[in-house]
């Protein structure tokens, strides 16, 4: 599976943009590694972590690398350099960071070759740009020559949000292992490569619209039957069953197309008070040492401190068991 | 000819006091950097060189190669901006110059220098006129090859070459930037100096006050 490092100059935004991205995958995930901040904790980027991660993110597949911006993108340059194997494939990709790290995650994780990753992953703003109207050219919907011989279906979506992201990559997943290239159109739109994520996304295919599925290749048949059998269930969004699960057991009862529940993005969406997770404590560097003349102060500073906790904690259980909750909730 | 070579002990007296001059100029460089950039190059720079000379204090590298590959890799893991795969590219292409020598010769330095300056260009994308480092370092190498070619030796060429980075840097002062954060600025980006060119010109300063000039 192609591997996916990630660099930016903060931790946090890399991890978030990580975690956004592996809701998508539901089965095993790429390797994805995270070169993100300097060694002091501060903002910024470090080429010789960038080489690390490239190094444990190959599988042997080869690694894409989606950047944030200025130094990223040099430190991730230099990091080519820097990798000892030049064995391992790396394509630096010029993908918008969300986009592409979610793109690129979804599509390794469909076992797609390491072009296909990097190219999906730099067109992943296409489909925004097809959301707002902007017209934008994309590669993956620009293939449609399949022979005379394709299998054909149609199949209409039932689900209430169409082909959003997560059904965008069931559809990925369900074909990776398929020897077949697949075509998905609306009755509006061209075309697209059934196999990319984003320009899954782009058809803006919604409830009630009809696609049309082509498949060629060895497994074509295999193919049309796994998109339609997702489609016709609602992708899983109807009952909130894993339609990947549903395929593999032998197909769908009718149990499956009751009870309209809510639907989202990720197979559960609820909606509660936010709860702030505090920023990590960070472990304090021991190579810096207090001047001897600063230790007496800094011992009663702790002192202090240690008291004033000690007392607010004391407040807070004397107040009732929520209240320390709720204080830190959001809104 | 005295100073017909620059020996592996000059070349670290030379690292050294581009730490000094770094945090002799840190405020200095942070201050051109507000104007036009994130205003951490003077931060990030005397933060990496302190590294350099921190991991210096523990190794003696015997060959030039294994100096300013030492000084290239602390710079990358420790400055965190552009400065930090720039002048790690830098001193890396240097170092695979040089390779296993305990002293230069003003040619040899001159080659170093000159692939240091490849590498710069071929990461930062910059030419010169872009105001970058390179407006400093390619003017600092046409004087130090002007002066080789005619006949003059090391410590003339490396004086040669502080003059020409200074003015470079100055010459970067009316440019419009086309690379890195300033080049956001565009048009509001001329009429301040370049920091990147303000310590490359101190990279040189270093060089030649090593060399007693």
């Amino acid at each position: 599976m192609v591997g996916v490092v990630v660099v930016s100059h903060s931790p946090r935004l890399a991890h978030a943009a990580v975690e956004l991205a592996l809701q998508m995958v539901h089965g095993p995930a790429p390797r994805i590694e995270i070169a993100a901040g300097t060694s002091d904790d501060r903002l910024g980027t470090d080429a010789v972590r960038v080489a690390e991660a490239i190094v444990a993110a190959d599988d042997g597949a080869g690694v894409v690398v989606i950047m944030d911006l200025g130094s990223a993108v040099l430190s991730a340059e230099l990091a080519v350099d820097l990798v000892p194997d030049p064995g391992i494939k790396t394509r630096l990709v010029s993908a918008a960071f969300v986009e592409g790290i979610f793109t690129a995650v979804v599509t390794a994780a469909g076992g797609a070759a390491l072009d296909d990753v990097a190219r999906d992953a730099e067109e992943a703003l296409y489909a925004k740009s097809a959301q707002l109207g902007q017209t934008q050219t994309s590669t993956a919907d620009a293939v449609s020559d399949l022979s005379a011989g394709a299998i054909v279906a149609e199949a209409m979506i039932i689900n209430p949000d169409g082909i959003h992201a997560r059904p965008a990559a069931l559809i990925v997943g369900a074909l990776a292992s398929l020897d077949a290239q697949v075509m998905i159109a609306t009755e509006t739109s061209r075309p697209v490569s059934a196999r990319s994520p984003t320009a899954l996304m782009s058809l803006g295919a919604q409830a009630g619209d009809v696609i049309r599925i082509e498949a060629d290749g060895a497994a074509a048949s295999t193919a049309v039957d796994r998109v339609v059998a997702l489609v016709r269930n609602g992708f899983g969004e109807l009952t909130g069953v894993d339609p990947l699960k549903t395929q593999q057991s032998g197909g769908l009862s009718s149990q499956d197309f009751q009870s309209p529940a809510p639907i989202g993005v990720s197979p559960g969406r609820v909606i509660g008070p936010a709860l702030r997770i505090p920023d990590p404590v960070l472990e304090p560097d021991p190579r810096i040492r207090l001047p001897e003349a600063d230790r007496l102060e800094a011992v009663e500073r702790l002192g202090k401190a240690a008291a004033d906790v000690a007392s607010q904690l004391q407040d807070r259980s004397s107040a009732g068991g929520t209240s320390v909750n709720c204080s830190r909730r959001l809104g | 000819m005295a100073d017909a070579v620059i020996t592996i002990d000059q070349l670290t007296g030379w690292v050294r006091r581009f730490n000094d001059l770094v945090i002799k100029n840190q405020a200095e460089l942070t201050e051109l950097d507000s104007a036009i950039g994130d205003a951490d190059h003077g931060i990030n720079m005397a933060r990496g060189m302190s590294a350099v000379i921190n991991k210096l204090a523990g190794d003696h590298p015997a060959h030039v190669n294994e100096l300013f590959k030492t000084v290239a890799m602390t710079l990358v893991t420790s400055v965190g901006g552009a400065s930090g795969p720039l002048y790690g590219t830098f001193f890396l292409r240097f170092a695979g110059a040089t390779g296993p020598a305990t002293e230069l010769d003003a040619e040899a330095l001159d080659m170093a220098l000159r692939a240091g300056l490849s590498g710069i260009v071929e990461r930062g994308k910059a030419a010169t006129g872009d105001k970058t480092m390179v407006d400093a370092l390619s003017p600092a190498l046409d004087a130090i090859e002007s002066v080789i070619k005619n006949g003059g030796d090391l410590v003339a060429a490396v004086v040669a070459a502080r003059d020409a980075a200074a003015a470079g840097r100055d010459g970067t002062v009316p440019m419009v930037a086309r690379k890195g954060r300033a080049s956001y600025l565009g048009e509001r980006s001329a009429g301040h100096m370049d920091p990147g060119a303000a310590s490359m010109s101190l990279l040189f300063d270093a060089l030649s006050a090593e060399l007693g000039r």
